[in-house]
């Protein structure tokens, strides 16, 4: 199983002290947060993307690759690439001259984006979210897979005899999740492809959860790919933790107050309950996060966010540190004993290069 | 194409049908090869959100799709009596009543529509017409008028 750190890279004031971090504070912060989880064993990094104030990964796959350069194993991923502004064959691109750069250490999640100014930014129209979502896809699908592409859509320029440059390394497209809090149409569309799905579960509570889930494992199966057991699912979460449950929570409360997505409604106290964040002990977020497989079943990718809402980047690495050194290490174990033989981890280059190798024998 | 795609219900939920018309998407295989054209809904998968949306209490919602189901296919007494239910719930009891009537001429012994029938009439302050449709109603089930 694969655990690691995502970061929607955004620029908050600390509520502490009243202090915003300056843009270059906070790529520079991204960065060592990377590195940092490579560090104590973390398996994946993801970026989300932004094109606005008061974030700053507008340009993700140059973040990645500067963190390409500087680790050897850590997966580079993305929570998540929008599939609907951005045109397909710029990710194609980016991403496959990323994989050359990062010797394959590299996959995504294809989001629609929660941000409604950008789609006019990009020529886009909101209410076409989910049609873009599935058009842009299966074109990008096909730029990575075909040397050669005729397209004609409702939403891009037509494509006569095109070529996406690079090809992906050793012909191996990056493995794509499919990220979404709310849509079943995307919970479709990646048991269409046999693809994974990223439930980016924190700020919704279980139930919708696992309804999303589940219709995602079922369709999967239902198209073949193989048993709802085997569906390839990740979930987020969101940590504060300290060795005393107290001063996690005393220090998180205006952090969380503060927060736009989580203030201002429940108490943090119910928020907890009926959401993955967890504020507390190491022991509290094991806890949490095993408890997710008994709602959801065997996944294969936990994500955390620890640098989200202002928390500061010594707070925001210290998270790592226990994630790294207290947390995952149990986590594994346990995820481990418990998981039944079938069911497989997450692809990798490597496994993914392996399977078509195996297929292309005589 | 379903034009509720975004849709999302006044509480932050999703829109019912959407769990249907997600696993219509790619009934034509793969999109990229659709030439952009947009999906033509089919009318099952349209009689299929018109329930799932009846099912999770969006009535007026329901009876809308309904409406237009049944005007393109007034034979079958499935969607009409849907219909008539739907407009039941939301209160728009004219609208019931006169479905409720048609479903009858159509199917004479069809001993729900009459309570149904009954019921509306009630609802709408007319008891004596009503005890009529009740009474018959209870014949054709061989129950009480009542239950």
């Amino acid at each position: 199983m694969q655990f690691g750190i995502f970061t929607v890279g955004d620029v908050t004031a600390d509520p502490t002290t009243g202090r915003t971090p300056t843009e270059h504070e906070r790529i520079k912060a991204m960065t060592e947060i990377a590195v940092k989880a490579e560090e104590v064993g973390l398996d994946v990094f993801a970026t989300g993307e932004h094109h606005n104030p008061p974030f700053v990964p507008s340009s993700p796959t140059t973040i990645l690759a500067w963190i390409a350069a500087r680790t050897e194993r850590i997966v580079l991923s993305t929570s998540t690439t929008l599939i609907t502004t951005n045109d397909p064959v710029k990710i194609a691109e980016d991403f496959a001259t990323l994989q050359h750069l990062a010797d394959g250490r590299v996959d995504l999640m294809m989001g629609r984006g929660n941000t409604g100014p950008v789609y006019p930014w990009f020529g886009k129209d909101i209410r076409d979210g989910i049609d873009l979502a599935v058009e842009n896809y299966a074109l990008l699908h096909r730029l990575w897979r075909e040397d050669v592409v005729d397209w004609e859509g409702r939403f891009r320029t037509p494509l006569q005899g095109f070529t996406a440059t690079p090809r992906p390394l050793d012909g191996v497209p990056p493995f794509v999740w499919h990220g979404s809090i709310r849509s079943p149409e995307i919970a479709e569309q990646a048991a269409y492809y046999g693809d994974g799905f990223f439930h980016n579960n924190i700020f919704w509570p279980k139930e919708h959860t696992k309804k999303l889930i589940d219709l995602y494992r079922d369709r999967y199966e239902h198209y073949g790919h193989g048993t709802r057991e085997q569906a390839i699912v990740g979930l987020g979460g969101h940590v504060y933790m300290r060795h005393n449950s107290q001063d996690a929570i005393r220090e998180f409360r205006p952090f969380f107050d503060n927060s736009q997505q989580m203030g201002g409604g429940v108490s943090m106290e119910e928020y907890m309950e009926r959401t993955p964040l967890t504020v507390g002990t190491p022991e509290q977020v094991i806890e949490k996060t095993l408890a997710f497989r008994d709602h959801f079943g065997d996944y294969q990718r936990q994500l955390f966010n620890v640098d989200g809402g202002g928390v500061s980047h010594k707070a925001a690495l210290e998270q790592i540190d226990m994630l790294g050194e207290e947390v995952v290490p149990v986590l594994r174990k346990e995820f481990a004993k418990r998981r039944p033989a079938g069911v497989p981890d997450a692809p990798t280059h490597a496994s993914l290069l392996a399977q078509r190798l195996a297929a292309l024998q005589p | 194409m379903n034009e509720d795609f975004n849709d999302y219900l006044p509480n932050g939920e999703i829109a019912p049908d959407r769990w249907v018309s997600a696993t219509h998407l790619f009934d034509q295989g793969d999109p990229g090869s659709a030439a952009g054209a947009p999906r033509e809904e089919s009318d099952f998968e349209r009689w299929e959100r018109a329930q799932a949306r009846f099912e999770a209490k969006d009535f007026i919602g329901a009876a809308r799709l309904l409406a237009a189901i049944v005007a393109a296919s007034p034979q079958p007494s499935a969607p009409r009596l849907l219909l008539a239910r739907a407009y039941y719930h939301s209160a728009q009891l004219r609208s019931a009543e006169e479905q409720l009537r048609e479903l009858i001429d159509r199917n004479p012994v069809e001993h729900y529509a009459h309570l149904l029938l009954g019921r509306t009439l009630e609802r709408q302050g007319r008891q004596e017409e009503a005890a009529r449709w009740l009474r018959m109603a209870a014949a054709f089930s061989g129950g009480n008028a009542a239950a």
